[in-house]
Formats: structure tokens, sequence, C-alpha cells
């Protein structure tokens, strides 16, 4: 199975009074193509600071990030949002949809920054329908329920057909019943558009659906499972 | 609670410092209002005093009860009046509240026929003096010979009595005559004997007692006052024909402006008493009219100042109003998680009343010595944004005062509180449903802005076709019509928030233009303008409001101040414009030696010395003949009226002073055709219409010397119309033979000189100066020279006159602070706007970064709003105060025009201040990207996005 991703002993430190907190111990993750990928573990064990890292939000205090081939963890800035733009989506645990825009545009935004090259209202909609929102285009942030944001912020993530989704805490304000749909778009979108999606939850009951579940407690990996596609990587 | 809200309070430092800011402005200019109109109208009234003083030589805090008492009156009425009169005299003073510095009374002997006086010694004929007593004469003199009255009477039956020095210098009468007055007798019947036993001299002729001239008793042997009374006045009794005085001197540089209406009051009731009973006294003040038109000059100044401050009270209430409610904003997930919790929105209301209280007190410990100086900036304004090092105001912090600053601080604290009271209805629930709403505002669903621009405009309308009657109100004295003011506030206010409507628009405009090729950055930012302009409108009114104020107030401070300088310039006529005093015969003519008025023409070499030896001050110098008092004689008729100036063209042209812009043509023009005939007359245009002249008539003169004695009649011709011309006003306020005053139109002649000197003598000309810098030196010369003036017009004093108007220095004062504070105001704002706005939104800034947008683009979109949410505002504040300019302008100029219209209005509007509010504004603006970009940079996107986590 190839993989999209590795990092190797990346550790990240950050200043506090009376020396450095060592947040991330020397991590090394693969996360193979066409998979989701679960970080868990509970709040202030790291995961989040991994997923920044992974994510070219933040660079590693040691230790190389591989993503598709090229080492990232001394990428600069501009190439970082170079990164962000085009081969990479994000989806975050609060309203992270820009509130004057509706759905339609907050889709279209990420299209306009990634410098699209195909027909933006053809793609648009496409995304707003694989998450079953195509009727609410027009529909501002604020008119939206909370699982209906997220949702439409997945299309925005995958709108400019990035290679890897990065999703923290996705489901953390949404109800068990939603949480699940969001996974199963997740799933539906790794088959048909060839994403890979990592996310983090502390939601123990989203654990298979994950084809790789790394568990992280004080910065380290404590425990690696797999499950459907991922059982070929045992 | 306290600490609460202290903890509270430092957490928003900046925006708390704002709204601290805020009050202490409102609260000082509110409080200043009172403190400076009494520092600025206590000035006034004091210098109109002294100068009354000056002017007369009377001493302007008298007032005078007089009464003729007499015999014959006594029996017709009743016995009473010469107590009554003392009563009335003693009640007086009690109603003025208030000691007066001197009293003096006055009795003396009318002059009658049989009031004459047999002298004891040989040689000597009877003679016609008075018998006269004043209180406390012996206080203020000095016995210069012989020796002062005794309070009794002699044995032998004679009063002593004294006699000022010139008395005795021009009569005969020596010390220790004896005489005996005519035809009158004492009460009890006996004859009048008096003795002089002394001769006495005012110990110091400035004293307040002295209100006639000491020397000017010049028929009066003085007895001591009880014995006066005693023999011709006492129980009610009077014998002869006694006139008596009461005078009540009040130090005029103590009274104070309450005391001028109770003073006022006291001289009218006096009157009236004097009408409605039969005491037989009459009244006089010398006050009365000083203080009645300093009454109303001063209420003039009070409602100035009121108009020119509610605007900006208003800018500040608003400014208060704005910050607080951002506050709030900040705050509302707080309140509702108190609501939710049980606390009840009185609890609540009242917890915000103590911190808007604790804000107010402070703002009132600063505000209170703020205002007091800016009283001390108002009294050394010289023009708008201008400052001089004057004598400053004598300020006092007065109990009306500290009123005005408790009532600006309490609005203030109310103006606090009140966004809270929108808050505190919604618990968390509600809050977060109201959030959604996003109706248009109440007032724009109603068309409420075009009804005021609607109001406005008709207030606008119905002004200028009042225009007339505004005029004349004007000249009557009456400030002016704080509707004109209101008007044209409420135009600038509505206009700002129609513009409201105008920037999603235009802004969509745009957007829509070029939708598919913004740039992301562009694009978000125009999106974030058209849809989100609610919480931008109240910034985007400030904006508007106060460029567009600033200007406007720039604009009225300038037009007004070069209007009357301009006015003062031209009347003047010249620098400096003298008449000298000549030698003359008038007494002559007086005592019948002479018939016709002679001068001794002044040496004028002196003044071409003078000109010659300050050849670096003096630019030019030439004489002018100016009659004000010509006739023109038409259809056998003379017209009175006609002012006539005879002028050697040339020098005149270089030393007169006429305004640019006044006429079609160069002034010289008019000069060149005088000078090409020399039996040429220019005239003014009331006269060629009164009289039908044209260029080419023939007008004939008749010139009047200073007795009224005719001078004989010349003949000229027309050579141009003028409506203008340096020192000349149309019309002038003359007295009817009713008493009233009227405005009457004042002809101009002018002619050539040496033409006017072939036929009538020489009168006392004029000498017309240019000056280069200060004026000084003419006054040293003048002195050294002992030249004496008839006439004097120094243009630079009568400028520094303007400057120290209350009502200039108000109007320049006030407007100077406006403009000050509102861009002060206009800064913070701003910053508060722009700072509160990106903090609001740091969550989406990290999303916009995590999506791949660089800090450059966020930076860029930033700019973008910028231009929408600010310059735009601006821009179309800056056209809104030029237009309102525009438009009220020519009105409200007319409330600070001269009662003669003598030079056209002029519209002015200054491009330097533009360039101010442009460099202010551009460094507020730069200051703001400044702080923004370092705000921005130091959001780090992770941490912003974590906003999610926990």
């Amino acid at each position: 199975m190839k993989e999209i991703l590795r990092t190797e002993a990346v550790t990240r430190s950050f200043p506090v009074a009376g020396g450095d907190f060592l947040a991330l111990k020397g991590i090394s993750v693969v996360v193979p193509e066409d998979t989701l990928t679960i970080l868990k573990g509970r709040s202030g064990s790291g995961k989040t600071t991994l997923l920044n890292i992974i994510g070219a939000l933040d660079a590693p205090t040691s230790g190389t990030v591989i993503f598709d081939g090229k080492d990232i963890s001394k990428a600069s800035d501009k190439e970082r949002e170079v990164l962000r733009r085009h081969e990479i989506g994000y989806i975050f645990q609060s309203v992270a949809l820009i509130p004057v825009m509706n759905a339609y545009e907050n889709v279209e935004y990420a299209l306009r920054l990634a410098n699209y090259k195909g027909d933006y209202r053809e793609r648009v909609m496409e995304c707003l329908k694989l998450v079953g929102l195509s009727k609410r285009a027009t529909h501002m942030p604020q008119e939206l329920s909370g699982g209906e944001q997220q949702r439409v912020a997945i299309a925005r993530a995958i709108a400019h057909k990035p290679k890897i989704i990065f999703a923290d805490e996705p489901t953390g304000e949404l109800d068990s019943a939603t949480s699940l749909q969001v996974i199963a778009i997740f799933k539906e979108l790794i088959e048909k558009e060839g994403i890979t999606f990592v996310m983090t939850t502390h939601d123990t009951k989203l654990m298979g659906y994950g084809d790789v579940v790394y568990e992280i407690q004080d910065g380290e990996i404590i425990n690696t499972e797999y499950h459907g596609k991922g059982e070929q990587l045992r | 609670m306290f600490r609460f809200i202290l903890q509270k309070l430092l957490n928003k430092k900046w925006l708390i410092l704002s709204i601290l800011i805020g009050n202490v402005l409102l609260v000082g200019i509110a409080c200043c209002n009172p403190m400076y109109s009494r520092a600025a109208l206590q000035k006034m009234l004091t210098k109109r005093m002294s100068g009354y003083l000056e002017e007369t030589n009377q001493y302007p805090g008298l007032l005078t009860l007089d009464s003729r008492l007499s015999k014959t009156r006594l029996t017709s009425h009743s016995s009473r009046y010469f107590n009554d009169y003392l009563t009335v005299a003693d009640d007086a003073e009690k109603m003025f509240e208030q000691k007066a510095t001197q009293k003096v009374t006055l009795f003396e002997h009318t002059f009658q026929q049989d009031a004459k006086f047999a002298v004891s010694r040989s040689g000597l004929s009877s003679i016609k003096m008075k018998l006269a007593s004043l209180s406390n004469l012996d206080e203020h003199i000095e016995i210069i010979y012989g020796d002062m009255y005794k309070n009794e009477i002699g044995a032998d039956g004679f009063i002593d009595c004294i006699i000022n020095e010139k008395v005795y210098l021009t009569s005969n009468i020596v010390i220790g005559d004896e005489l005996e007055m005519y035809g009158v007798v004492t009460l009890a019947g006996e004859p009048v004997k008096i003795r002089v036993s002394g001769v006495f001299r005012a110990k110091d002729t400035q004293d307040l007692y002295w209100v006639n001239d000491p020397l000017s008793y010049q028929d009066e042997f003085f007895i001591p006052q009880s014995i006066f009374v005693n023999k011709f006045l006492e129980g009610g009794e009077v014998s002869g024909n006694i006139h008596a005085k009461y005078f009540l001197l009040y130090d005029y540089s103590d009274i104070e402006i309450p005391q001028v209406q109770r003073m006022l009051d006291t001289f009218e009731k006096l009157e009236t008493d004097y009408k409605t009973t039969d005491c037989l006294y009459s009244v006089y003040c010398n006050y009365q009219e000083i203080f009645t038109q300093f009454l109303k000059d001063s209420s003039k100044v009070e409602a100035t100042m009121w108009i020119l401050q509610v605007p900006i009270l208003v800018l500040l209430a608003v400014f208060i109003f704005m910050v607080s409610n951002q506050v709030i904003d900040i705050e509302q997930g707080e309140i509702a998680m108190l609501k939710s919790r049980g606390v009840s929105r009185l609890q609540l209301i009242l917890t915000y009343l103590l911190q808007s209280a604790i804000l107010g007190g402070i703002a009132l410990i600063i505000g209170i010595p703020f205002g007091y100086i800016l009283c001390h900036v108002f009294g050394s304004t010289n023009a708008f944004l201008e400052f001089v090092g004057r004598k400053s105001l004598n300020v006092r912090i007065t109990g009306e005062s500290l009123l005005y600053a408790l009532v600006s601080c309490a609005s203030g604290i109310l103006i606090m509180t009140l966004p809270v009271l929108k808050f505190a209805r919604f618990s968390i629930v509600e809050q977060k449903a109201h959030k959604r709403k996003k109706n248009k505002p109440l007032w724009q669903r109603m068309f409420l802005d075009f009804a005021l621009l609607a109001l406005a405009l008709y207030g606008f309308y119905d002004f200028n076709n009042q225009k007339d009657e505004l005029m004349k109100a004007i000249a009557n004295g009456e400030a002016v019509n704080p509707m004109l003011f209101f008007s044209a506030s409420l135009f600038i206010l509505s206009c700002a928030i129609v513009f409201l409507r105008v920037i999603p628009l235009l802004s969509s405009l745009i957007f829509r233009i070029g939708r598919k090729s913004w740039k992301p950055a562009e694009y978000a930012s125009f999106l974030q303008i058209t849809r989100d302009i609610h919480k931008q409108s109240f910034i985007t009114v400030f904006l508007v409001l106060t460029i567009a104020l600033g200007i406007f107030n720039a604009n009225i401070a300038r037009t007004v101040n070069q209007n009357e300088e301009e006015r003062i310039s031209y009347t003047d006529g010249a620098d400096l414009v003298v008449k000298e005093n000549w030698a003359n015969n008038v007494s002559s003519i007086r005592q019948g030696y002479a018939t016709k008025l002679r001068y001794n023409e002044g040496d004028y070499t002196r003044f071409e010395r003078m000109a010659e030896e300050n050849a670096d001050r003096v630019v030019s110098m030439t004489r002018v003949i100016h009659d004000t008092d010509a006739q023109v004689i038409f259809g056998g008729n003379g017209i009175s009226n006609v002012e006539m100036f005879a002028i050697n063209t040339y020098e005149f042209g270089n030393t007169a002073q006429m305004p640019d812009g006044v006429t079609e043509h160069h002034w010289y023009e008019n000069l060149n055709k005088l000078a090409q005939n020399p039996e040429g007359v220019i005239i003014s245009k009331n006269l060629a219409d009164a009289c039908g002249y044209a260029v080419g008539d023939s007008l004939t003169l008749e010139r009047f010397d200073e007795t009224r004695q005719s001078m004989g009649r010349k003949s000229f011709t027309v050579v141009d119309i003028v409506e203008y011309w340096p020192g000349y006003e149309n019309s002038r306020e003359m007295k009817t033979e009713t008493g009233e005053l009227e405005m009457k139109p004042v002809y101009l002649t002018v002619c050539n000189y040496d033409n006017v000197l072939l036929d009538y003598p020489v009168v006392p000309y004029e000498v017309w100066l240019k000056i280069e810098g200060s004026t000084d030196f003419f006054y040293k010369w003048a002195e050294e020279n002992k030249i004496t003036f008839k006439e004097f017009s120094d243009l630079s004093n009568d400028m520094i006159g303007l400057k120290n108007d209350p009502y200039f220095q108000i109007t320049n004062g006030m407007l100077t602070i406006t403009f000050i504070v509102v861009l002060v105001l206009c800064a913070i704002g701003f910053l508060i706007f722009w700072i509160t706005s990106i903090r609001s939104r740091e969550l989406i800034f990290g999303i916009y970064r995590a999506m791949g947008m660089s800090m450059g683009e966020l930076i860029r979109m930033l700019v973008n709003e910028h231009v929408f949410g600010s310059i735009l505002p601006i821009l179309f504040g800056a056209g809104i105060g030029l237009l309102a300019s525009k438009m009220f302008l020519p009105l409200i100029q007319i409330a600070y025009s001269p009662k003669v219209e003598t030079l056209p209005a002029k519209i002015v509007m200054s491009g330097s201040d533009l360039v101010k509010i442009a460099v202010v504004v551009t460094l507020m603006l730069t200051g703001c990207i400044a702080v923004i970009s370092a705000l921005l940079s130091k959001i780090k996107i992770n941490q912003a996005l974590k906003l999610g986590e926990d």
C-alpha cells in the first residue's frame, strides 16, 4: 500500500515558564494513501500538535515530515502556503465557515484560493452534492445547523481536490448520529475522490472506522490499531 | 462587586480609556461654557465701562437721584417729600444688594432771582452764588487757605462756609467775608448769614467722590450738611428752592455680570416708582445704555457658544455610546451567561451603572480642570487653529460650571449604561437567536434617513427664502436662529446615514463588475463589506460626520474671520488713517471777532520727514481730504449724507486697501479714469441711482466747514460709478427726528485733491499710510513731536479688537476645539473599530491562513476593507462638508455680518484646512494599518484555530 505521509522522530517543544515543554517526544507515523487515519488521544496528549505539524500549519522542532515524497519539515512559510492552497484541506471542530459567505461561496472560495482550473460552479455543486447539501447552497452559515455547517466545511476542504485532508475533532460538536454521518462522508470521499483523511478524535465509538488508529499519550504513540484496509499494514 | 468591576475595566483598558477620554471631553467642554462666557463677558463688560469713562469722562457706575424741592410744591402736596426722597435713596442701595463704593448727597439752593448775597465788605457788589452742602466733604478736601467750616452756627448767627480755589481766584471774595442771602430765610424764618472761613482743594481729583469736577463748583458756598438740613429741610419742610442730588457710585471694575440685571432692574423700578408715586424726583444712571447693550450682546455670545457647542457635545455622546456599545458587545456572552445563571436584569444594569459611575466620577475629576484649561485655550485663540500668548482671562470655576459638569457627567453615565439595556434582555439562548437576525435596521426600513435629509433640505430652502428677514433679525442684535445650525448639522447627519445605503451598493457594484477576476483577498473583503455593513455602520457614520463637521466648521471659521477682517481693513481704508489737530479760530468766531473758520495748516513736511526716516516701514503715504457731510445739489435741493474724498490718485492707489474680488475690475481702473480728468468725480452707485447720474453728467457739490457754514459749491464731471471704495460705507445708522435709529444711505464722491484745493481753503486733511510691520514707531514719533490727532485709526489695533471680541473669540475657540476633538475622536474611533474588528475575526483569519492565504493577501484584504470602510466615508465626509459649506455658509455668514453690509460676504474655503485634515487622516490610516499589521502578525494560525479545542 502506498504511503502519502510519513514522520520520523518528530519532536515539538513549546517555551513555557521554567524551560521547554516537550509536546511531542519523537513520533514516527505513516499515513497510507486513500485511508482514514485517526489520531486518538485525550486533550493535551499532543494529537492536535501532531496534526498541525503534518498538516503544514506548524514546523517540528526536530525530525522530518515527508509529504508526497518531499521533506516539508524545513519548508518556508511561502512553500507551506502553496502546499496548503493546493494539496491540503482542513476541517475544524468549531464553526469554521466564513460567516459573510454562503455555503456555495464558502466552497467556491477554496477553488479561488487554489486557483482551480476547472469550472467553479460544476465543482462546487458536485462537492455540495457529495455532502448532501446541494439544496442549501445559498444559505448563509448562520442559517445552517452545526452538522450542516460541518458538511459545508468538508465540501470546502475537498473542493480543490487536495491529496489529503486534516480534520481536527470534526465531530467534536456533533451528536453521535451526525458524527457517524460525517465519518460516512469521509469514507465515501476516500472512495470517490481518492482523498486521504487524517483526523483527531477522542470519541472511542469512531475508532473502528479508522483504517489506521494511532493512540497518543503524553507526546508518544502508545498503541497502533489497524482496521479494514489498514489490515494490510499490520 | 467593586473588584469584579475593576477587573472588568482593566481587561479592556484601551476601550475604557477611550470612553474615559470621551467623558472627560464631554465634561470639560460642557463646563467650560459657563466658565468661559462668564470670564469673557466680564472682560467685555469692564472694558466697555472703562471705554465709556474714557470717552465721556463720566463714571459708568453712577446712579443719580435728582429732586427739586420747593416750598410751593410742598405746600400744594403733602409734606413728606423730602423724607420720601431720602427713603427712596436709601432703598435704592438696598435694592442693589450691594454697598455703594461712594454715596454723596448734594443739596444746593438753586438760582433764583433773589438768591443773591449781600456782601458786608464795602467795595463789593452783591454776587450771585448758591448755598450748597456735600456730604462728608471734609474727608475729600484739604484747606489751602483759612480754616475748615465748623459744624455749628456761631454765636453771632453766622454759618461758616468754604469755597473752592477757583472761586477764590476768580471772584473778589476773601476769607472772612460775611454775606447774607437775599430772599431766602431758614425754616425758622431767620435770615441766612454766612462767613467764608476757608478755601479748599480736592485731595484727589480722581476720587470717585467727585462725581462733578471739584472745580466745577464755581457758584457754591459749601456749608456743613447737618446745618443745611437743619436750617432748610428738617421735618419735611423746605425753605427756598432746593436741588437735591443723591449720587450712588459703584466701582465699575467690581461690577459683576449677575449684578448687571439687578442694577438695571433697580434703575427701572426707581423710574417707575417715580412715575407712579408723586414723589418728586427723577433718576438717571450712566450705565443703563452700556448694560442694556451688554445684556443683548452677552445673550448673543451665550447663544452662539451653545449653538457651536451642541454638535460637538452630540458627537461626543455618540462616541461614548459607540465605544460603550463595543465594550458591551464584547461582554455579550458574559452578560448572557450571568443572565442564565439567574442574575436579574436589574442587577445587571446596576452593575453596569456602577461601572459607568466610576468612569463618570473619574471623568468629572479630570474634566473640570480640563474645562478650566480649555477656557484659557479659548482666551488665546487668535483665529481658527491659531493661538497667541495673550493675557489670559480671569477664569473662575463657578457654581454654574460645576452644575454643567455634573449634568454632562450624569448624561455620560446614562449613555454608557444605555447599551446594556439592549443586551440585558437576553439569556444565552435568546442571544444566539438574536445574533442570527440580520434585518435592515428600523430606520432604514422606515426611510427615516431620507426623511431627515428632506427635513434638512426643507430647512435650508426655508432659510434661503427668508434671507432678508434673517438679516434684519441679526441687524436688530438678535442671535442667529439655532435652527439654522441645526439644519446644517441635520443635513450632514442625514447625508451620513444615507451614505450607509450607498456603501454596500457601491461595493457590490464594483464587486459584480469584476466578480470573475477578483483575487481571493479582494473577493473576501468585498463580501465582508457588502454583507457585514451593519457592524460597520456606526463607525462609517461617525467618520462621515466627523470629517464633514470638521470641514464645515473650519469653513465657517475661515469665512467669518476673513469677512470681518476684510471689512475692517476696508472701512479703515489704510493701515493708518490720522487727522491732525490744527489750531483754528473757533473761539474768535464764538466771541464774534471772526466769521469764517480758518485753520493753521499743520506742517506736512513733518510727515514726509517721518516717512523718509522710516522708509523701511512707511510703504506709502498720501493726503486725503475727507468730508463726511457734504451735499450734492440736485434739482435745486441739497442731498445730504454725502462723503467726499479728495485724493491724489497715484498715491491713494498705493496706500489704500481694497479687498480682492469685491469689484469686477481692479479698482485702479477707477483711479485711472479720475486721474485722466482733473475735474472728474467718481460717485457711488446709490448716488447714481438716487439722482439718475450717468458717466459724463455734471454734478455740483457743496462743502461745509466744521461750524456747518457753507464753503461754497463746485461742479464736477462724473467719470465713473463704483459700489465700493476704501473707507466708504454705503449706509449708516442715524437718529431720525423722533430719536429712533434708522439706516440711511450714505453717498460717495471722490474728486482730485489738487482740483478741490483750487476752489476751497485748506481744511484738516487725513493722512493715510501704508505700513509694513508694526505701527509702534508712529506712536513714538507723534509723541516725540507732540503731534495730537483728532481722528486716528490703526488697522492693527482694530484687528486686535476683533480678535478680542468675545463673539469672535468664542467662534474661533469653539470651532478650533471642535475640529481638534473631531480629529481625536476620529482617530480613536477608527483604531477601536479596527482593532476590535480584527480581534473578533481572529478565527476567520486563521481559517483563511489555513486555506493557504498568505499574510500579504490578508493585509491586502484588510486594506481593501479599509478603502471601503474608511477611505470612502472620509472622502464622502469631505464632500458633504464642502457641500454643506456651499449651502449653509452664505446663511450662517449673515449671523456674523455687521449691521451695515459694507462688503459682499465671501465664502472662504481654505485649502490649507483640507490639507491639515488630509494629513491627520493619512497619519491616522497609516498608523492604523501599522497597528493592524502588527496585530495580524501576532496571530498564530494554529493558536487561532485551536480556539475550538477543549
